[in-house]
């Protein structure tokens, strides 16, 4: 918010206020029923009765938002599914941004042939739609959870790559790194000990953003079933599985629904307040 | 500009060749054919099957025949369907190409539309409440705003036919799914280019010299802002396909989308192989065109 001569700074702030409350609602719901959920007694995500099959919601106390098709108890699944999709966002997101980092930092610090290898490398990369990049990997190699987090992670370090070497590359020119140099540091402890606490802050804004990004990309994969695989639940998986029940039990495709829009909600509604740069859809 | 044209369609080759490598190097990791039959295959048939694609050779040799052939577009028979598989996915390609390029030509123009009625009109709260239409959009993936639509409009309302590419009604839901998404995306960075901009010597300028409001906006401020969101316009390609592929599924649109899950699903490897070349073919080529569009519309970019 660098323009001096707004007119309304209040009304704008106000409205900047509103929409972090929403976002902070959002994700703490979701932070809840993480880690609330499987300290309830009734937590059981993966027991099946068939004589409580597609239970409806708030009928049974044993089952307050009711059962899927098995009688698994749907409170408890789309808890663990939530943190599936958590984790899974953020260890991909640790991923792509420690690969990003290095490359980054080794990019802007080189120069030359080295950056110019690299870069070809991650604008070869973004020429190929992620989703459909990532539909070959899961192909070819499968799709077990950790296996799933890798891919994402790797796929997706272009963003990082590029913000942390245009920032070295500035970074280079300044007098505390030719002192740095001038005393004789070598290139691996100035990158490790004054380039990486310096490019560290946009990284995380850019990180906090992608994490809304990975949950919709693995939930899309899950839903079509190349992301997480069946005994683990996934929110994804539980939309499309909800899908054949849309005109009895609207709750299985609802509850998921609900926690998918808070997770993505909570991180858009942040960047309404706390950027305006959206630029990633 | 010819020379340009030449190394981005260079480029284009090198990232086709470096998706058939990855490809390649992935088949590598798994037996394809044991990957490819069913689980109750007799061993001659594997044999059979291996001399078939061509998998008894040195890797080098592989490598060259899988990739000369990929190139000229032989990329064998689709396994289940006894058709050459780039036949199979050129059928396909026209339904997913409808509804993606008329879901961005439409979500384009609403959100320039509305980004600029909104800001003719001078009216924040207006604006705001735009601004938070589009965020609550952009906070539901594609494919899940979709099956609410078809919730909401097919099974409860009984408007419109909820999958299948039938009739002119079908195309309603899954291109107003993908329409809205453009229009959240687009609206909210008009929105931040017009705010950035607003505060400039210039925008007071045109207004002390007594330029309208409209004229300000349409004349003015709008083809600055145009530049910077054709660029992300660009970028955002991947995250259209992306939607477009996993939409595919929801509708039971018969696009390449569909095609290439299934091939994973059913093990018919040709078919994703095809329909990935495809895609990514049509991709760089569109964004060689944005490239060009970006220069045609800035006169300061010199193509070299």
């Amino acid at each position: 918010m660098t323009d001096a001569v707004s007119t309304a700074p209040r009304r704008q702030r106000l409205r900047m206020n509103l929409s972090l409350i929403v976002s902070l609602t959002m994700l703490l719901t979701v932070l809840l029923l993480i880690v609330v959920v499987p300290l309830w007694p009734g937590f059981e995500p993966d027991k099946q009765s068939l004589f409580f099959s597609l239970e409806p919601a708030f009928q049974n106390p044993q089952y307050p938002l009711g059962t899927d098709a098995l009688g698994r108890d749907l409170l408890s699944r789309v808890s663990v599914a939530a943190r599936v999709s958590v984790l899974v966002a953020l260890g991909a997101v640790s991923i792509s941004a420690a690969v990003g980092i290095l490359i980054g930092l080794v990019a802007g610090w080189l120069r030359g042939p080295v950056d110019s290898a690299l870069m070809a490398i991650g604008n070869i990369q973004l020429a190929v739609p992620v989703v459909l990049l990532l539909i070959v990997l899961v192909a070819a190699l499968g799709s077990s959870p950790l296996l799933l987090v890798v891919l994402l992670g790797l796929v997706n370090w272009v963003g990082y790559g590029r913000v942390v070497r245009a920032q070295v590359v500035s970074l280079r020119e300044r007098e505390f790194i030719t002192a740095v140099t001038t005393a004789g540091g070598s290139g691996w402890w100035i990158m490790r000990k004054h380039l990486l606490p310096n490019v560290l802050p946009a990284v995380f804004v850019l990180a906090a953003f992608d994490v809304g990004v990975i949950i919709t990309v693995e939930s899309s994969l899950s839903f079509i079933g190349l992301g997480i695989q069946p005994p683990t639940p996934s929110l994804g998986l539980m939309i499309s599985e909800g899908q054949r029940y849309l005109q009895t039990n609207i709750g299985l495709t609802l509850l998921p629904a609900l926690v998918i829009f808070f997770l993505i909600g909570g991180i858009q509604f942040a960047s309404q307040t706390l950027t305006k740069n959206p630029r990633r859809g | 500009m010819g020379r340009y044209i030449l190394t981005r369609i260079g480029w284009g080759i090198v990232t086709l060749l470096a998706i058939l490598t990855l490809f390649f190097l992935a088949r590598l990791t798994g037996d394809p054919v044991r990957l490819l039959l069913p689980d109750q295959a007799t061993q001659a048939d594997v044999e059979a099957m291996r001399n078939a694609l061509g998998l008894n050779g040195p890797l080098i040799e592989q490598y060259w025949t899988f990739i000369t052939g990929a190139l000229t577009g032989d990329v064998g028979d689709s396994i289940r369907q006894q058709r050459p598989a780039l036949e199979l996915v050129l059928e396909r390609l026209p339904a997913t190409l409808e509804l993606a390029i008329s879901s961005f030509l439409l979500g384009f123009i609403a959100a320039l539309g509305l980004a600029v009625a909104g800001e003719i009109s001078g009216n924040r709260k207006l604006r705001s409440a735009l601004l938070w239409a589009a965020t609550f959009r952009q906070s539901v993936p594609p494919y899940l705003f979709g099956i609410l639509l078809i919730l909401i409009l097919s099974v409860n309302m009984g408007l419109l036919p909820a999958i299948g590419r039938s009739s002119l009604a079908s195309y309603v839901i899954p291109v107003l799914t993908m329409a809205t998404f453009e229009v959240a995306l687009y609206l909210r960075l008009f929105n931040t280019f017009f705010d950035e901009m607003r505060a400039n010597d210039w925008v007071r300028t045109a207004i002390a010299k007594g330029v309208s409001r409209p004229r300000l906006v349409v004349r003015h401020m709008l083809p600055n802002a145009l530049l910077p969101v054709i660029t992300v316009a660009g970028l955002n390609l991947g995250i259209l396909v992306g939607g477009t592929v996993v939409l595919e599924m929801v509708f039971n649109w018969p696009g390449i989308g569909r095609l290439i899950v299934q091939g994973v699903t059913q093990r018919d490897y040709p078919i994703v192989q095809a329909g990935v070349v495809v895609t990514a073919t049509v991709f760089i080529l569109i964004n060689i065109v944005v490239d060009l569009l970006y220069a045609l519309l800035d006169p300061r970019v010199r193509l070299a």
